[in-house]
This record gives C-alpha cells, sequence and structure tokens, in this order.
C-alpha cells in the first residue's frame, strides 16, 4: 500500500545543506504495524513526516518516491496532500501536551478535523467523536473540556481518537508516550495495541526506545544518521540483530524481563555532523567493530542476511561474533576511546 | 489573573519583544560585549544604529562649537531688515524663523537637550526600577505586594496630564521634566526586572549561595544582578527613547524649560506662531532629527535584545 | 467572574481616591497663591477674598481636602473657573470627543496591528517583514504631533483632502450628540487626527502580534492542524492568530496609559475639542477645578480601559479562571 523508494531530504540551513534523510526505501502493508528506531536527530520524524508533506520550510524531498496506492505523493500537488492528510494519513504528534490548541475544547478540534474532509453534519461528527472517544476509553464529557482541564494520559488519548475519527489508511505515531510517565506510557501503548487489533489501519511507530518496537510493531527498521541501518521481522531483529548499532540499542533498552539482571550499556559517542560529508558507513566513528578501510570510505548497501533481514553493515558474517562481544562494556569503550 | 498580568510586556519593550522573560543566562559583561559586537557584523540595521548613535553623541557633545550661531541670535539682510522665514540657504541650511532666527543652529543645540534629558531621566528610571523589581522579587511576600500595588497606582496615572501639571506647579525646567519621567516610569521596569528575578530566584545556584550563608545582600549584588543586568540594559534603551520624547511633547505643548533649546521648543515655537503650514523647513528638521535618534536607538537596542535573548538571535 | 468584577472595580475606586488625593495635594502645595493666576492681581482686595472664600480657598488645607473628597464621591468636580460652569459639565461635553477619536484610532492601529502582525510572521525573513518591522518603528520614533503637523500640511493644505482642524466645519453649531457626531462632515473631520493616532499606536500590536505569531506558529497544535488536513488560511487565522492575540490584549491595555499621551498632543495639534486639548488649556489657565476634575477623569479612563482588556483576556483563554 505504502511504498517508499530511496527517500532523501535536505535542510537548507545557514551553515549549508543539511542531509537529514538518505536514501530511504520501505514498504507498509495493510494491516502492518511498522517501528522505525533511532536516536533523536537520526532522520526518523523527518522521515515520516515526509510521508505527510509536512516538512519545514527549509527542508525538501531531493530525490526519491513515496507511492500510496500507486500515486507519487511527492508530485502531489499542495491542495491534494490537504485532502490525503487525517483522512488517509493520520498524525499522532510527538507532544500530546502541546499537539491540541489551548483555547477549543477537545470536541472541537476532532469535530474540526472530521468536518475538513466529510460532509457529516454537526451532530453526525459529534457522534463520531463520542465513538471514538469510547475507543480510547475517554468519557463522552470530557469532549467538552479544554486541553488544560485533562490529564497527560487523558490529552494523548485524545489525541489517539483525532487521529482514529476517519479511520485512516495508515497512523503515524511519533513518539507518542515520551512526555507521560512510564506507568501511563504502559497503558497509553496497550491501548494502541487493542485498537490495532479492532481497525484495519496500518500503523508508523517512531521512537527512541526499542523495547516499545518489540512489543508493537511487526517490522522493524533501525535509522542512523539519515540511513537505514537495519530492516527487519521484528522476531528475527529481537533474535540476532545484525548491525552492531542495533546490537548497542538492544543493550540500552534491555526488555522489562531483563531489568535488574543485565547491565545496560549505552553507546558511547553522539551522532554523526550531517553538515559534514559522509564517506563510509554513518556508525563508523562509534563501532567498535569499524576497520581502517571500507567501512571508512564506501557506505554500505542493505545487504540480506535472513529472511525478511537486511542489514547495512560490511560485515554481516562476522554479526554472530560481534553479538557476543556487545554484550561487554568494554568492547564500547574503547571504540569511544578509539573515535576520538 | 494575576498570570496574565505577568506575562504583560511593557509598553516599551513592546516594540520589540513579545516576551518578557528572555531565558537568563549569567553573562560576563566581556562576553556580552563580544556577543553584541558579533551582532553588530551581521546585523546591518544595528551597525547603522551604531553609526548614527555616535553621530548624535558627537553633535551633541561639541553642540557649542559646531552651531553656527546663537539660538536666540536674529539675523538681517543687507538691507537691514530681518530675514524672517527665510528657506534653506547656504547662510541657513534650515532657513530661518518668523523672527529671524537659525534653525539649523537651533537644530544642533537642541541634541545636546535630547541627549542630557534621555539619558539622564533613563538612569534614574532603571536604576529606581531595578532596586524596586529586585527586592519584590527577591524578597516577595509583603514587600512585594506593596511595592507592586505602588507600581499599579503608577500605571493608572497618564503621563502627559501628570508632566504638564507638574510643569505647571513647579517652575518649568529640564530637571522637572526628568522629574516626572522618571516619577511615572520607573515602575515599566520594575514590573519588567521583578518577573526576570522571581524566575532567577528559583534557580538552584542561588539556594545554594543561600545554604552557604550568603546575606541577602550579597546575594542580590553577586547572584542577581548580574543576572538581570543585560536586561535592565536594554529596558534602558528604551527608557531613552520613552524620555526623549517625553521631553520634546511636554515643550511642545509649552511646557518646556524657556531657557533651553529643544527639539521640542522649536516645535512649539512653530505651532504656536502658525507658520508651520507654509514653513515646512522650520517644521521638519527638528522632527527628522527625533525620528533618527529615536530609531538609531531602536536599532541599537535590538541587537542588544539579540544578546539578552538567544532566541531572538536568528531572526 | 462576577466577583472579579466587583472586586477589581472596587480597587478601582480606591485607586482612583488615591489619584483624586495625590493631584489635590499636587495643586494645594504650589508656591504661591493660588489666586494670583487665577484672578487679575489688580482687582481689589476685598473681591479677591470674596472670590477666595467663593472656591473655598481660605479654609485649612485639610478642611479643603475633606470638603473636595466629599464632592468628589458625590461626583461634585466643583466649578471652572475659567468657564464658571460645573467641571463635570464641561467634561461631559468633551468626553465624546476624545472617547471616539481614541477608540478609532485604536480600531484602526488593532486591526492593521494585527492583520498585519500576522502577515509578516507569514512572510518571516522576506524584504516585507523587514519593511514592516522598519515601517513601524519610524512611526514608534516619531512624534505623533509632528506626524500631525506633517500630515495636517500634506493632506489639508496642500492637497486639500481633509479639513485641517476642529470636528466640524466651521461655523456649524449643533447641540445634540447626534447632530454633532453622526454626519459626514464629522467623518472627514475624523479620519486624519484617528490615522495618525492610529499609525502611532500601530507599532505595538503590529510587533507584538508578529512576534507572538512567530512564536505560536512552532507550537506542535499548529503541525497537528496541518496534519489534519486543514486550510492554511484556517490555521492562520483560527488556530495561530487566535493565541497570538492573548499578548497583543494584554499589551494593548497596558499602553492605553501612553497612549492618551498621545491623544493630548493629537487633540492640540488638530483643535480636536476633546478632553486633551482642554487639560492643557485648563493648565495654561490655571483652572485648576477643571485640570484636577480632568486629570481624575483620565485615569479612570486608564483603569476601565485596563479592566476591559482583563475581562476580553479572560473570554479569549479558556485558562484562565478569575479569582
Amino acid at each position: 500500500m505504502l511504498d517508499v523508494q530511496n527517500l532523501t531530504i535536505e535542510y537548507t540551513t545557514a551553515a549549508g545543506p543539511l542531509r537529514a534523510v538518505e536514501d530511504v526505501s520501505f514498504t507498509l502493508q495493510r494491516g502492518e504495524s511498522l517501528g522505525i528506531v533511532g536516536e533523536s536527530g537520526c532522520g526518523k520524524t523527518t522521515a515520516t513526516r515526509a510521508l505527510l508533506r509536512l516538512l519545514p520550510k527549509n527542508g525538501a524531498i531531493t530525490a526519491g518516491r513515496i507511492l500510496f496506492d500507486g500515486d507519487d505523493l511527492v508530485r502531489k500537488s499542495d491542495a491534494e496532500i490537504r485532502r490525503l492528510r487525517h483522512r488517509h494519513i493520520a498524525l499522532i504528534s510527538q507532544s500530546a501536551m502541546n499537539a491540541l490548541n489551548p483555547v477549543y475544547t477537545v470536541g472541537e478540534q476532532i469535530k474540526e478535523g472530521i468536518r475538513a474532509h466529510t460532509r457529516m453534519s454537526d451532530q453526525e461528527a459529534r457522534a463520531r467523536c463520542v465513538e471514538v472517544f469510547g475507543l480510547v476509553g475517554l468519557e463522552a464529557k470530557r469532549l467538552d473540556s479544554y486541553p488544560h482541564q485533562l490529564s497527560g494520559g487523558m490529552k494523548q488519548r485524545a489525541v489517539i481518537a483525532m487521529a482514529l475519527s476517519l479511520e485512516p489508511e495508515i497512523i503515524v505515531a511519533d513518539e507518542p508516550t515520551t512526555a507521560l510517565d512510564v506507568v501511563v506510557q504502559g497503558r497509553i501503548l496497550q491501548r494502541l495495541r487493542q485498537i490495532r487489533e479492532r481497525i484495519s489501519s496500518s500503523m508508523i511507530f517512531i521512537t527512541h526506545d526499542i523495547s516499545v518496537v518489540g512489543e508493537s510493531c511487526e517490522t522493524i527498521i533501525v535509522m542512523y544518521g539519515g540511513r537505514i541501518m537495519e530492516r527487519a521481522d521484528t522476531r528475527s531483529f529481537f533474535r540476532a540483530p545484525a548491525h552492531p548499532y542495533s546490537m548497542g540499542l538492544q543493550n540500552a533498552f534491555p526488555s522489562i524481563a531483563d531489568i535488574g539482571h543485565a547491565d545496560l550499556v549505552s553507546i558511547p559517542g553522539s551522532p554523526p555532523d550531517l553538515l559534514a560529508p559522509q564517506p563510509g558507513c554513518r556508525f563508523r566513528a562509534r563501532c567498535p567493530f569499524a576497520d581502517a578501510d571500507a567501512c571508512q570510505t564506501r557506505t554500505p548497501p542493505l545487504l540480506q542476511v535472513a529472511d525478511r533481514h537486511w542489514a547495512a553493515c560490511w560485515y554481516t558474517d562476522q554479526a554472530a561474533g560481534f553479538r557476543a562481544r556487545a554484550r561487554d562494556h568494554a568492547t564500547w569503550r574503547k571504540a569511544a576511546a578509539d573515535g576520538r | 489573573m494575576q498570570a496574565a498580568q505577568e506575562q504583560a510586556p511593557s509598553p516599551a519593550s513592546a516594540s520589540a519583544s513579545a516576551s518578557a522573560s528572555p531565558p537568563p543566562r549569567a553573562h560576563h559583561s566581556q562576553s556580552l560585549a563580544a556577543l553584541f559586537s558579533a551582532n553588530l557584523r551581521q546585523d546591518r540595521l544595528a551597525l547603522t544604529g551604531v553609526v548614527l548613535l555616535t553621530f548624535f553623541l558627537v553633535v551633541g557633545i561639541f553642540a557649542e562649537s559646531l552651531a553656527p550661531h546663537g539660538p536666540r541670535e536674529r539675523h538681517y539682510d543687507d538691507a537691514g531688515r530681518i530675514r524672517r522665514l527665510e528657506p534653506p540657504s547656504l547662510a541657513h541650511p534650515f532657513g530661518t524663523t518668523d523672527v529671524g532666527r537659525d534653525i539649523f543652529s537651533q537644530v544642533i543645540l537642541g541634541t545636546r537637550t535630547a541627549l542630557i534629558v534621555g539619558f539622564l531621566a533613563a538612569l534614574l528610571v532603571t536604576l529606581v526600577g531595578a532596586v524596586v523589581g529586585i527586592v519584590a522579587g527577591y524578597y516577595g511576600g509583603w514587600p512585594d505586594a506593596v511595592l507592586m500595588r505602588i507600581v499599579d497606582f503608577f500605571y493608572a496615572i497618564p503621563f502627559i496630564p501628570f508632566a504638564i501639571v507638574l510643569a505647571a506647579i513647579l517652575q518649568p525646567s529640564i530637571w522637572n521634566i526628568i522629574l516626572a519621567v522618571s516619577l511615572l516610569t520607573w515602575r515599566t521596569v520594575a514590573r519588567i526586572v521583578r518577573s526576570q528575578v522571581l524566575s532567577i530566584a528559583q534557580r538552584p545556584y542561588i539556594k545554594a549561595a543561600r545554604v552557604a550563608g550568603a546575606g541577602h545582600t550579597r546575594i542580590m549584588t553577586r547572584y542577581i544582578l548580574p543576572n538581570v543586568l543585560p536586561l535592565v540594559l536594554l529596558e534602558m534603551a528604551f527608557m531613552v527613547n520613552w524620555a526623549i520624547m517625553a521631553e520634546a511633547s511636554i515643550a511642545f505643548l509649552g511646557f518646556g524649560d524657556p531657557r533651553l533649546t529643544s527639539w521640542g521648543q522649536i516645535l512649539h515655537l512653530n505651532f504656536v506662531s502658525g507658520y508651520w503650514r507654509i514653513a515646512w523647513w522650520w517644521t521638519v528638521p527638528p522632527g527628522l532629527a527625533i525620528i533618527l535618534l529615536l530609531l538609531s536607538i531602536f536599532f541599537v537596542a535590538r541587537a542588544l535584545e539579540a544578546v539578552v535573548d538567544p532566541r531572538l538571535r536568528n531572526r | 467572574m462576577a466577583v472579579f468584577v466587583a472586586k477589581r472595580l472596587a480597587t478601582m475606586i480606591l485607586m482612583l481616591l488615591l489619584v483624586a488625593t495625590m493631584i489635590f495635594l499636587m495643586f494645594r502645595t504650589m508656591p504661591g497663591d493660588p489666586t494670583a493666576s487665577m484672578v487679575d492681581p489688580s482687582i481689589p482686595r476685598e473681591a479677591r477674598q470674596a472670590l477666595l472664600e467663593r472656591y473655598g480657598l481660605h479654609e485649612s488645607l485639610w478642611t479643603q481636602y475633606r470638603i473636595f473628597m466629599a464632592d468628589l464621591v458625590r461626583l461634585d468636580f466643583g466649578s471652572s473657573y475659567f468657564y464658571n460652569r460645573p467641571v463635570l459639565e464641561v467634561i461631559g461635553e468633551r468626553l465624546p470627543a476624545t472617547l471616539i477619536l481614541m477608540f478609532a484610532a485604536m480600531l484602526f492601529a488593532y486591526a492593521l496591528g494585527v492583520l498585519g502582525g500576522a502577515w509578516m510572521a507569514w512572510n518571516r525573513g522576506t524584504w516585507r517583514e523587514a519593511a514592516g518591522i522598519t515601517f513601524s518603528l519610524i512611526f514608534r520614533s516619531a512624534p505623533t504631533f509632528w506626524v500631525g503637523l506633517m500630515a495636517v500640511m500634506l493632506f489639508a493644505v496642500t492637497l486639500g483632502w481633509f479639513p485641517a482642524q476642529g470636528m466640524r466645519t466651521t461655523g456649524y453649531t449643533g447641540d445634540t450628540f447626534r447632530e454633532v457626531f453622526v454626519s459626514l462632515d464629522f467623518l472627514r473631520h475624523l479620519i486624519l487626527p484617528a490615522a495618525v493616532a492610529g499609525l502611532y499606536f500601530l507599532a505595538t500590536p503590529l510587533l507584538i502580534m508578529r512576534n507572538s505569531m512567530l512564536e505560536v506558529m512552532s507550537e506542535d497544535y499548529i503541525e497537528m492542524a496541518r496534519a489534519k488536513g486543514l486550510r492554511e488560511i484556517r490555521i492562520l487565522y483560527k488556530h495561530a492568530a487566535r493565541n497570538a492575540l492573548l499578548p497583543v490584549v494584554t499589551a494593548g491595555a497596558l499602553f492605553i496609559g501612553a497612549a492618551i499621551g498621545g491623544q493630548v498632543l493629537i487633540e492640540v495639534v488638530f483643535s480636536w475639542p476633546g478632553l486633551g486639548r482642554e487639560i492643557v488649556q485648563a493648565v495654561t489657565r490655571s483652572d485648576y477645578p477643571l485640570a484636577q476634575g480632568i486629570f481624575i477623569i483620565i485615569s479612570a479612563l486608564v483603569m476601565s480601559m485596563n479592566l476591559a482588556a482583563d475581562i476580553v483576556y479572560g473570554l479569549l483563554d479558556p485558562r484562565i479562571t478569575y479569582h
């Protein structure tokens, strides 16, 4: 249904062009749930904003296609895109706290979205609001509340309800729970999973927390420095990550079961400066396994490592050995020291 | 309702910033100056402002030597007749008044008056405002409540009527104008500084200083003052403008210092003579001088503001 | 809400009494004899004494103050020396002219400022925005009275488009409110002073609206509105402008105190028969009861505008609760 091909996005900045997303390709089937994982600044948000053509003024899609049911969204007019937003592709914004306009009631804001795309009367739209509020577990009377009268978790659920209101084909959830405390996070995620079972929408889940993806998505994409590092079936990915960066991420976010047992290993260092030209692998500076030759000079393409499992690393054949060494703190610390 | 009041920008600073609480960081005066000069290189308006302001300062300081004639000196032509209402010429670049006085000299001498009033009044206003604002914001409680009610009271008094009443009761003089401006305007600075201090007083290092046994005076002068100083400087720039405008307005209404030449007074005489409808050379120069001086200070203040408020830096 | 307004009104009355006390003390503690300027010094001593007694000026300061305040509470502002009529009557005649000019100017400034500020934010970083900022700063730097003089010189004297001064064409005498203010002639006289005053006020709403719009436009709910597929114009005016208006309203309230000063100057330049021009004349003529009365009324005007702005603010922002 959705087919993103070789998407490249650049920002014009005072310091020069910044390539935030480079050569990103993926597909999304009807009903599928896809998780995009990476640190902040890795291009995951930019890539998904491009699906809705919601890039800031200084950002532009410089290459690639976004096929939605066969139509290229990159070439559509502004008016066509506007009709597509919300109705077909809806967004659950990053910070639910601020995603609602403080001067209108929640109900007004949901109705506004419904009525912008349908011919529903005010009453019909209202009825639909009550329906989606039920879906996310909010009482109908909350529709008449202003955002400041709701708790963080309620606001997030209201935003989710808004995204569901027109039963879009695709829902893009951008870090839907980061602003919330852990307990509420868990409840919201569970709610989202339940909803997914009841409606047919596909979902793109953007997060920096890899454990969220493990629990909610069938497919996972790991991004770093604007490029896809690894793309895999979730089960295959968690069983055997093939990219050193993924191994680092998995160590940084242990699953709930692991807490208290395993040591947390974080990846030292910071993401690459995308203003500078990037020869070689994006992850080379922080990678404990990078060599002095290929990794520094040639960008690795996505190579198939298993059924429905690709990784952009020159040494996917040594992945098993890497996985064993990646569990040790010393491996990462040494890489950080060498990197500098 | 209090929240709404707190967010209110002052009328003076309103021209440049919507929010009265720029994120404060402890600037060293050196880095402040460095940032400012870096900003000058980028912002052409700010550079124009600095050049213009310097020009006015030079003219103001050397006004007496620069003015070719005395402000009251009457000029006669070869036939001994008064050169009344002459349009600009080489001898009188801005022409003459209805009684044959040289407008060019008057405008030059008016520069000094404007600068004296502007800077003295602004200094007084910011001094009083900053002290009140810091004390109210730092101590909170009843001193804050009392001081803020006084601030509210002064907000309710209309400035020009107050100033002309004051000028009529006391003798009209430049000092009374400075007094009137100071009496009514410190409130603006006090309010802005107070809200800034309120946010600074919550900082960990202030609490740490208190725990370490620093006295109130020490905390206010050593920890809080450096943090509000950039904001105070910015407000002072706006106050200079406000004071210059106030002096011109009061003088225009005829309540200015009769012994001193000022731009407002030139326009007052121009207006009451009735010749302003025809003698454009008499009306235009003092007005343009006011605009250029105030504009130059606005431009400088804008550059200063970008230094004070990092969020504005890239605009 | 009602409690809030009642409380504010009570504070306002208290403040007004304080303002009245201040202005009373200012006039009574001035050096010299208050009658010196009021009556011809050459008139006989007895006549002068009679006048003093007539205006109650022979009493002690404290007695005078008590009488003054007691009269004030009954809305009796005394009698004008110059007009020889009750002050309140004179004020009543002048007030409509001032209010109409003020509201016309505010309307002009706010309509242009809010729309223009939103437009400037929309055109951020372009030459249009830079031109808008420079334009408004020029008018903020220009003395109102000077702009008034220039406007009369250009549009009235040279081009003859508008009348140069006054509220009605010379020779016209109207008695009722309707006769004086409801006419095309009045409107023609209003345009120039209202536009000049408006241009001076303009910078405040324009620049605040611009800054506030820029801030609001980076808010998440604006992106969300876009993601909802709303039209840009709807996002601009329904979602962004409504929020951006809040600081404009507050700033406007605080600006009114200064704006009334500008109003005085405009009235003088355009010979507009309002309170501002009257207070200047009253002070010049040493007509203290009248000056006093106008001063108090103008203060009351400033305070009620502040209160009105607070109420409007509350209506615009549901987060504000009155307590």
